[in-house]
């Protein structure tokens, strides 16, 4: 079982690099809460910590990138909120890997469109940008997904 | 315990969103204090970007090279435009050109009427003997009239038609033209070589004439007038001599190749 903390920083800093790489043209998936709420979704890790791993995280992207501080932190614990909720009412016999990816990816997609409506932080037309974002997130979505399976089944 | 780790997540959930708030709240945004801890933090995270900050400036030099060379790609075309403008512009100046020169240089405007008439034809096969002209009869072109190019003699008027004339050139083997070399005064005879030079016939054998002479009608012969001036001598003829004259070449005065416009000139 990989570690908590090397996933976090990992995530946390393949977000931060493709965001330089690729400011202005389009938005960057959030690949940190993403990889939070794939984690969020499995019984070993600790929740509690997971949340207050998602409010640093989200703190430090603010101070890196300019967002008024407390605003992504206060976007990642409200996603991982709503995933505990959703997560919640599924049945424990639903509860697959599958689905965790479903949840994920698709809690991610309404927070992007509440990041979208709070402001548009690219120069490109923001549907495009916002597409190219869901998509990057899809992509790391299913190497994640892929990744968990894998372990699963060793 | 399920019941008790769920109630912690909670309170952690409330605790974290209110302090976001309070951060927000609080801290105004861009204040000395915000700015202060986003330089630090800024100071730090630039040597772990360093990377993705090199492969940005590397795709972005790409990606301009690429449009420098789209914008250059752009402007040899569009210099390639005004070069085929500019090409017709002179054509169009040179025609206007030739046209200018013809009207100033109308001989005899006391004595004469003249008609200017555009080079519409030259027979490959008749390249130094023949050329069509778009004046005709109904412009009162008749067979014999003096064909000029400005001051100089193109040839005659050998076959009129209703709306075009053909030219016989001067040099053309078949006409034959009294001729007087100017500095010396010695009459002789000239006719074309058919290649685009003329020979002048009956030359005194005594006396070598130097080139560059200028040679020029000798008698008002038919509709011809004395004084138009036809071409300058280029060299004597060694073994054409006979008995006590000689013959020279003689090259016209005229530019055969850049020949638009004539002047047709009719004597009153």
């Amino acid at each position: 079982m990989p570690s908590l903390w090397l996933i976090i920083v990992i995530s946390w800093i393949a977000q931060d690099l493709l965001r330089v790489l690729i400011t202005p043209f389009m938005a960057v998936p959030d690949m940190y809460i993403l990889a939070l709420g794939m984690l969020f979704t499995k019984e070993s890790y600790n929740k509690v910590l997971i949340l207050i791993t998602a409010f640093i995280g989200g703190l430090l992207w603010d101070v890196r990138w300019g967002a008024p501080l407390g605003f992504t932190s206060m976007l990642y614990v409200g996603y991982l909120i709503v995933l505990k909720i959703a997560w919640g009412a599924v049945s424990h016999a639903a509860k697959t890997s599958a689905l965790a990816f479903f949840l994920v990816f698709l809690v991610h997609i309404c927070t992007s469109l509440i990041e979208l409506v709070l402001y548009r932080n690219t120069a490109l037309f923001p549907g495009f940008s916002f597409m190219a974002k869901q998509i990057g997130a899809l992509i790391f979505c299913l190497l994640v997904h892929a990744h968990l399976l894998r372990e699963e089944m060793d | 315990m399920r019941n008790r780790k769920l109630a912690e997540f909670w309170q952690v959930a409330i605790v974290l969103v209110a302090f976001s708030m309070v951060l927000m709240a609080a801290l105004e945004y861009n204040a000395g204090f915000d700015l202060k801890i986003r330089n630090t933090f800024y100071k730090g995270a630039k040597y772990l970007e360093l990377p993705a900050v090199v492969l940005r400036d590397a795709a972005e030099s790409i990606f301009i090279i690429s449009k420098e060379k789209e914008a250059f790609l752009e402007e040899i075309n569009s210099l390639q435009r005004e070069n085929v403008a500019l090409r017709l512009q002179l054509n169009k100046l040179r025609e206007h050109q030739d046209e200018v020169i013809t009207q100033a240089f109308l001989p005899f405007h006391e004595i004469s009427n003249a008609l200017v008439a555009r080079v519409i034809y030259r027979h490959p096969g008749w390249w130094w003997r023949y050329m069509t002209i778009d004046k005709g009869r109904k412009d009162g072109v008749k067979r014999g009239m003096p064909v000029l190019s400005g001051e100089d003699v193109v040839g005659r008027i050998f076959l009129v038609e209703d709306t075009t004339s053909v030219v016989e050139l001067i040099t053309s083997p078949d006409l034959r033209i009294p001729v007087v070399v100017d500095d010396t005064r010695d009459i002789g005879v000239l006719s074309g070589d058919g290649k685009g030079k003329m020979i002048l016939h009956y030359m005194p054998k005594d006396i070598i004439l130097p080139s560059d002479m200028q040679v020029t009608t000798a008698f008002a012969m038919g509709n011809f007038l004395p004084g138009l001036l036809v071409g300058t001598i280029e060299n004597m003829q060694e073994d054409t001599s006979v008995d006590d004259f000689t013959t020279y070449k003689v090259k016209p005065n005229v530019n055969f190749s850049r020949l638009r416009r004539v002047t047709i000139l009719e004597v009153m």
